[in-house]
């Protein structure tokens, strides 16, 4: 699911000294920079994150960061100091909440614990078959035809349920001097400046 | 705050969904021939994909870039999806093609086909809501840089990017030998460098580069333009009165674009884009 930023900027005592004298945020051409502003500060964001947070199983990348990046859009104007910056990706939004995600009834979830298996869905093999344990829990295997008997060589957990914990780290702060906030109203008053400038 | 809500990249849906399918037989190559015969401005209203014949196949491939795009399904499931619909065609590559590119049912093709199609309608939304009178006044400029890493890099963008200044204008883009690839937004640098003709991402397949704005003070200090130097925003309508001049030199892609039905040859002979069922 995808996932909205709002920030609003209610607290002039925070705007640069522009910004401030000409209450330059209710402006919508102002905040229409503000946003892109968030909205390339977003972009930069992830492309870090898709350096420095490979999937930890390994094997073939699916550069899920530079996917979110990719799906991040110009802000829209929210009331008269808001900007709403929507992020639209499928899976950035269990990122950064968590939760529990649950199989549907009669089914399990399939949890890769094999570098082959990140970033397929299992029914893309046609060569794994279940191996079920007492607790309803389960494997999805493959076989090693050079030892038989043995389990095979396990590509997914069956389960019924996961718990995944938030994250927040997954979008950059809001608040601090290298913030959202900030980065929003720098490039307000940045671009304020140059039309004060011109009109002078 | 955050919270969850599904909210459509509407520039990048219109792009998305805006193609027309066309199946056709040509090979990567080929396409590339139209593109540098200046004809990238067709392939960009069309769905395709080298040597896929099948309007069937190629509605699989678009409905999965259309959900994509939206950010209601992801990656696995839609090559899950062309790949269950291959299966029930009974299509199996020879042999010796069996998981590379030419392979319709490999991983790597058919990410490739997804992924590619996915990127050029958001880097067209980028480019899109980045022509907003405003935005383009503060934001008049991008930095051509590496998102994502590669295991192998190509490591002559540099060269790539002098050679596509060198050929369209030199003012209002950095030589690439000051350390950044920074251009107007609408300098005509994006689309000389693209592979696909296109001023936004992607510039290549799998390239990992992409577009980063780059604010007036910054480009200002870069040289490409003055604190009053005004930029037009630009359009790439779909669908909207295209024309383009029939240079292309082989009868083969001339008969290939007849064929497509997105246009018609007029008596001149220029290729006329037309809307879906109108003249």
């Amino acid at each position: 699911m995808a996932l909205s930023v709002l920030i609003e900027f209610d607290d002039p005592r925070k705007y640069p000294p522009l910004l401030r004298l000409s209450n330059g945020v209710q402006r919508p051409d102002i905040r229409r920079v503000m946003g892109r502003a968030i909205a390339g500060a977003l972009r930069r964001y992830f492309t870090k994150l898709d350096r420095e947070r490979p999937n930890q199983l390994g094997g073939t990348r699916t550069h899920f960061w530079g996917q979110v990046r990719r799906s991040v859009q110009q802000p829209e104007l929210v009331g008269g100091d808001g900007v709403k910056v929507a992020i639209n990706h499928v899976g950035i939004a269990q990122r950064y909440f968590g939760g529990d995600i649950e199989a549907s009834p009669g089914k399990k979830l399939t949890i890769p614990v094999n570098p082959e298996a990140y970033g397929h869905r299992a029914r893309e093999f046609t060569d794994l078959h279940p191996i079920w344990f007492e607790d309803g829990s389960g494997v999805l295997v493959r076989d090693h035809t050079e030892s038989p008997g043995d389990i095979g060589e396990v590509f997914y957990r069956l389960v019924k349920r996961v718990h995944q914990d938030g994250d927040e780290t997954v979008l950059p702060p809001e608040d601090g001097k290298d913030g959202l906030e900030a980065i929003a109203l720098n490039a307000g008053e940045e671009h304020l400046q140059t039309l004060v400038a011109r009109a002078a | 705050m955050k919270f969850p809500r599904p909210l459509p990249f509407r520039q990048a849906v219109t792009a998305a969904q805006a193609r027309t399918l066309l199946p056709t037989n040509m090979r990567t190559a080929e396409f590339a021939q139209l593109v540098a015969d200046g004809h990238a401005a067709v392939l960009e209203r069309a769905r395709f994909s080298a040597g896929v014949r099948s309007v069937q196949h190629l509605d699989v491939i678009d409905s999965g870039i259309n959900d994509l795009v939206a950010g209601v399904t992801d990656l696995a499931t839609q090559r899950l999806a062309v790949k269950n619909f291959l299966r029930g065609t009974g299509y199996m590559a020879p042999e010796s093609e069996r998981g590379t590119l030419t392979d319709l049912a490999s991983d790597v093709r058919i990410n490739l086909q997804l992924s590619v199609g996915v990127q050029q309608a958001q880097g067209y939304g980028w480019w899109k809501q980045g022509q907003q009178a405003d935005i383009l006044d503060a934001f008049p400029a991008q930095e051509f840089l590496r998102v994502e890493d590669r295991m192998v890099p190509r490591q002559d963008w540099p060269q790539r990017w002098n050679a596509a200044r060198s050929a369209t204008v030199t003012d209002g883009a950095t030589d690439s030998s000051s350390g950044r690839m920074v251009a107007l937004k609408n300098h005509p640098i994006w689309v000389a460098l693209s592979r696909f003709g296109t001023p936004y991402e992607p510039f290549d397949y799998n390239s990992g580069m992409g577009v980063e704005d780059v604010a007036r003070k910054d480009a200002m200090n870069l040289g490409l333009l003055g604190r009053d130097t005004q930029i037009f925003p630009q359009d790439r309508p779909f669908n909207e009165d295209l024309q383009a001049t029939v240079d292309v030199r082989a009868d083969r892609l001339r008969q290939l674009l007849q064929e497509t039905g997105l246009g018609r040859f007029d008596r001149q002979g220029v290729f006329i884009y037309t809307r879906e069922g109108g003249n």
